[in-house]
């Protein structure tokens, strides 16, 4: 009995966050916000930072895109329509 | 869809950009499109691809999102099927539906809204000039009204 208990305290204090980590990255995945038809997409997520791997209009190889570079709101009056092409997003 | 850019850019709609979103683990598919294409290649970045989450169940790859001049998400569209005339058809008719709102404000006509329109907007009404794109609160009349409701969009 004495044993078990060890067994269980040092298990406990061995592994203390892994448990947790996992509800937090499952937590985020499902409140990750979803967007649908009508919806404005959150400052914080037209802010997200993106490397630019291939470069061409405004943008050179290793730049950062975000959205918000196309929001006339949030770039002092640019207003762009922005068509998101999605490839191998598999 | 670099060529559909441009041929929506002939067709008037100037402020349209369109963004390639690859995913940051597929490496050849990368270099491929890279090499064969002139857009812009976003990386979403694997494992959690935020890009695509975002947008799901439309975040798939050959997906189209197409987003409003003020980050409002306007419509999506499956290219499964290719660039067809459908396609095509449906891209263009959100974005026209759309555009008009996006130009108020550009008083002077260059995409952009700025104090330069401001300028633009109190040399009309001093000069008693009945250009429409000054009339910013759509009620008809050219005043300090719309300057006011300019300067606010401005602000934002």
């Amino acid at each position: 009995m004495v044993f078990l208990t060890t067994l269980i305290l040092f298990v406990s204090l061995t592994f203390p966050n892994s448990s947790n980590s996992c509800v937090f990255n499952d937590f985020q995945s499902q409140f990750r916000t979803v967007y649908n038809i009508g919806d404005t997409l959150s400052i914080e997520d037209q802010n997200t930072l993106y490397p630019v791997c291939n470069g061409s209009g405004n943008y050179i190889t290793g730049d950062s895109f975000k959205l918000s570079d196309l929001n006339g709101d949030l770039n002092g009056g640019d207003y762009k329509f922005t068509i998101i092409s999605m490839n191998a997003t598999w | 869809m670099s060529d559909f850019q441009e041929e929506l850019r002939s067709d008037g709609y100037e402020n349209v950009v369109i963004i390639a979103v690859g995913q940051s683990n597929i490496s050849s598919f990368n270099s491929n499109f890279c090499s064969n294409s002139d857009l812009p290649l976003v990386m979403d970045t694997y494992p959690s691809l935020p890009i695509r989450e975002q947008f799901a169940p439309n975040g798939l790859h050959k997906q189209v999102v197409i987003i409003g001049y003020d980050g409002n998400l306007l419509g999506t569209y499956s290219l499964n099927s290719g660039l067809n005339s459908s396609a095509r058809n449906y891209i263009s008719d959100v974005i026209d539906a759309n555009y008009q709102q996006a130009l108020v404000g550009d008083v002077n006509g260059d995409d952009m809204i700025n104090v330069l329109d401001v300028v633009q907007l109190v040399n009309i009404i001093l000069s008693n000039d009945n250009n429409s794109s000054g009339d910013i609160n759509g009620d008809g009349t050219i005043n300090v009204l719309d300057v006011v409701q300019l300067v606010n969009l401005i602000l934002g």
